[in-house]
């Protein structure tokens, strides 16, 4: 795929967030939130880890369109210009189509430029009868990598033990 | 040797419930159902990439 063909964005300081306008007239709204997830299980501090949120701000079905996925890419390359920075997502039953967007994101990322030096790892996890459907992004050379990485295998392995 | 890490099944469910409600909250916010002054009051920091 052409490394131009994604839309132009602005960081929009007053809101905290990047936006842009799709063909469609589309708006992508995505925010970066410091994330305490590993440390609060870990009970440590570890900085670094932020969630990764993505809003698009219409209910439309929108045709498929690789220039929204190129451009979610680009924001997340600019982010990892820091090697220990790492990534969580999520995505929950309670939203229509969850795992549809997961697998979205999943597409997104075997597609993407990043993945070459970014790691992403899977965690379907239940709690109280929601079904959480999370990744973790992080960068192989991440001094923190391993240990980070078992952290949030072990969050799932604790919950999804019977 | 690395010591194994053990985390125990309530700080896994109190981690993953913390992440969903700040996912829930981050979405409000940006859906504009609340203002940025209630998210920080819910201790959310938005981060800017920016300036990692």
């Amino acid at each position: 795929m052409p490394i131009h063909l994604h839309y132009n964005f602005v960081f929009d300081t007053l809101t905290n967030s990047y936006i842009f306008a799709t063909k469609n007239s589309i708006l992508y709204r995505i925010l970066f939130v410091a994330d305490s997830t590993l440390e609060t299980a870990a009970r440590k501090e570890i900085p670094n880890v932020f969630q990764l949120v993505i809003n698009k701000e219409s209910n439309e079905i929108e045709p498929y369109d690789p220039k929204v996925s190129r451009t979610v890419e680009i924001i997340i390359e600019h982010f990892f210009q820091n090697i220990q920075n790492s990534v969580l997502y999520i995505c929950d039953n309670e939203e229509e189509k969850a795992e549809t967007r997961y697998k979205i994101f999943d597409n997104w990322y075997k597609k993407s430029e990043f993945k070459k030096y970014v790691s992403k790892i899977n965690n379907i996890i239940e709690v109280d009868n929601i079904v959480m459907y999370t990744s973790f992004l992080i960068r192989n050379e991440n001094p923190d990598f391993n240990e980070l990485v078992e952290i949030y295998m072990q969050i799932g392995k604790s919950l999804n033990r019977k | 040797m690395e010591k194994k890490i053990k985390i125990s099944k309530e700080d896994a469910k109190k981690a993953m419930l913390k992440m969903l409600e700040t996912k829930r909250v981050v979405l409000s916010y940006a859906k504009g159902e609340i203002s940025q002054e209630e998210l920080t009051k819910k201790g959310i920091k938005l981060a800017n990439p920016l300036a990692l």
